[in-house]
């Protein structure tokens, strides 16, 4: 059914939910200080567009629903958005396959734009438009279009972008939805069409894959974080190496980041505990938390606010 | 019994219609108002008219009436380009039986049409000429001698002037017969020169993706298509599909494909009932998503707001 959505959020959680819509992505909000996103998501017949507008800094790891192809265009605005440790440049777009997940984050306020869409639409029109040598590599690839075709595919998104805020009820008929998907299919081939090809544009390198792994087994731990050491030997690498992966994806190192992440799920935990049930030593406990009174202060100054605060306006 | 018409537009969808002989459709260039004059004289086999545009325009032509049919202009000066081809104001086409092709104007036009039945063809190149006069199955253009063209054009301009100014003539059966003679024998003259151009095959291969090209839209009348999916039907690539175009239309298939969803909304904005509905419905159903961008166009093309031509009474 096409139609466009706009949601503001004030709260990580919901953020972060509302996310799952679009790809699996594992958030950790990596800046301190009042949250706040606005989510816009389009949906067309085949494909949809989501555009995000975050406040703060953050890591997100992604895996596109199985499938879909992601795009993700340049970012509009100052922010910067990184892509396996690499800045996403204002000349090139990224597409990502579900066979890989990838880590991407921001370093402050970031305004983003995705479209989703089948991979199989997307190879059937690029073979129709380009020829049967159309292919689109599995996992991620950055592609650098002409100034031109690039230019087109963002003012077309943008366009689409502000008609479903004018004009909202155009976009959920089906003829005028079919033209924009037409024009942005057209304008997206061509963008790949016209690609010209650097030396590491298939982003498949070890790090990639290491750091792929590395989330994984942080899902095997939904409560207490592994030991950095347990990690190590998991993956095949000393510990100095997983330490350079880390800063080069996550923008800091590996205890950094699991401390941040830990608290991330201590606070969601908090969010749907019972209050009268709960003791925050017991939620702390849980998530590897055993000095309280530091995590308490480490917890007010991440997110703003004290556990008991978090506790006592959890949703049940 | 021989009869004629003239008859003038202002709309070039009803100019198309009335084109003798074939389907065609028409897609109007420049901006401002179109006119368009056809003249036509049927006698007792065969049929002509002259026709005149005032500005640019591409057409598309598919024969489907079983007659030998040829086409010229009537004034010197660039000529039409048919399927990417400059046809010469010296030259004539004969028109091939599975004919379909795109030909554009590049300014103002006169042009001329003549046809016969297929077996009173045939017959008439047998006893004039010597010759099989059958239409082709592919389009020919020939170039005929210079006094065999002039004569051809002052009888035809003659029939013309006749049909405006005293079509009681033509109407008066015993005079009808003796112009349709000499018109007869001066069509054949022209067209039983050895001297033609052969079919290049990457004419043929162009008359191929433009015939698909047109199936294509064709089957899609009352609603707008676009790049990707017409690639996907026609089988070519987009580069392909535009050098293709750049040939018959002068300009690409993305331009080409817009120009008529702005046709096909003016046409609904004319047709539409105020009371039942808005530009934005009419817009959207046919693509336009982006209503700002649409009316400007609108307007550089026509001259007029969406909802002045919503307004206004159907003419």
């Amino acid at each position: 059914m096409p139609g466009s959505t706009a949601s503001v959020f004030s709260e990580r959680d919901f953020y972060h939910a509302a996310l799952q819509q679009d790809a699996g992505i594992e958030l950790v909000v990596t800046s301190q200080g009042e949250f706040r996103a606005e989510l816009i998501r389009l949906e067309l017949l085949q494909m949809h567009l989501v555009t995000g507008l975050e406040r703060l800094a953050r890591i997100a790891y992604v895996v596109p629903s199985a499938d879909l192809v992601r795009i993700t265009l340049p970012t509009r605005g100052n922010g910067s958005l990184f892509w396996a440790g690499a800045a996403l440049r204002p000349d090139e777009i990224v597409s990502h396959t579900a066979s890989l997940g990838i880590y991407e984050r921001t370093d402050g306020p970031c305004h983003w734009r995705t479209i989703s869409l089948p991979i199989a639409h997307l190879l059937r029109y690029g073979r129709a438009m380009i020829g049967r040598a159309f292919g689109l590599p599995s996992g991620a690839h950055r592609w650098r279009p002409t100034s031109k075709a690039l230019q087109r595919l963002s003012h077309l998104y943008d366009d689409a972008t502000r008609m479903s805020r004018t004009q909202p009820l155009v976009l959920t008929r089906t003829e005028a939805t079919r033209g924009l998907e037409q024009q942005l299919t057209d304008a997206l081939i061509e963008c790949m069409r016209a690609s010209r090809t650097g030396e590491d544009a298939t982003i498949g390198s070890r790090p990639i894959d290491v750091m792929d792994r590395f989330e994984g087994i942080l899902r095997d731990y939904p409560h207490r974080a592994p030991a950095i050491s347990d990690i190590c030997t998991a993956l095949g690498i000393p510990a100095r190496t997983l330490r350079a992966y880390c800063k080069m994806h996550l923008g800091m190192g590996p205890h950094q980041y699991l401390h941040l992440r830990q608290m991330h799920l201590a606070r969601r935990a908090l969010r749907i505990t019972n209050p009268a049930t709960t003791r925050i030593l017991d939620v702390a406990n849980q998530y590897g938390f055993s000095a309280h009174g530091r995590f308490s202060s480490d917890y007010r100054k991440q997110f703003g606010e004290r556990p008991s605060d978090t506790k006592r306006r959890a949703i049940r | 019994m021989p009869s004629s018409a003239v008859r003038t537009f202002d709309d070039p969808n009803d100019y198309a219609a009335s084109i003798r002989g074939s389907k065609t459709e028409l897609t109007a260039l420049s901006r401002g108002k179109f006119t368009g004059k056809i003249i036509r004289v049927d006698f007792n086999h065969l049929w002509m008219q002259r026709a005149s545009e005032n500005m640019p325009r591409i057409l598309h032509s598919a024969n489907s009436d079983n007659r030998a049919i040829i086409s010229f202009a009537t004034q010197p000066g660039p000529g039409l380009i048919r399927s990417g081809v400059e046809v010469r104001s010296d030259r004539l086409a004969r028109i091939g039986k599975d004919h379909s092709y795109f030909q554009r104007s590049s300014n103002a036009l006169s042009w001329a049409g003549m046809s016969l039945p297929v077996d009173v063809m045939y017959s008439a190149g047998v006893a004039i000429a010597g010759c099989d006069l059958t239409p082709p199955s592919q389009d020919l253009i020939v170039a005929p001698g210079e006094a065999a063209m002039a004569k051809l054009q002052r009888l035809h301009a003659a029939a013309g002037d006749l049909a405006e100014h005293a079509p009681e003539i033509i109407a008066n059966t015993e005079a009808a017969r003796g112009l349709e003679q000499a018109l007869m024998h001066a069509m054949v003259d022209c067209i039983s020169q050895q001297d033609r151009s052969p079919d290049t095959s990457a004419q043929r291969r162009h008359e191929k993706i433009m015939r698909r090209f047109h199936r294509a839209i064709s089957e899609h009348e009352e609603e707008a298509i676009y790049i990707p999916d017409l690639c996907a039907i026609v089988g070519v690539p987009e580069r392909t599909l535009r050098l293709c175009c750049h040939e018959s239309f002068g300009m690409g298939p993305k331009r080409y494909l817009m120009l008529r969803r702005m046709d096909l909304a003016r046409r609904a904005l004319r047709n539409a009932d105020r009371a039942k509905t808005t530009v934005t419905e009419i817009a959207a159903n046919l693509g336009f998503w982006n209503f700002g961008r649409f009316s400007l166009e609108y307007k550089a093309l026509y001259g007029e707001s969406p909802s002045a031509t919503l307004r206004s009474p159907d003419a």
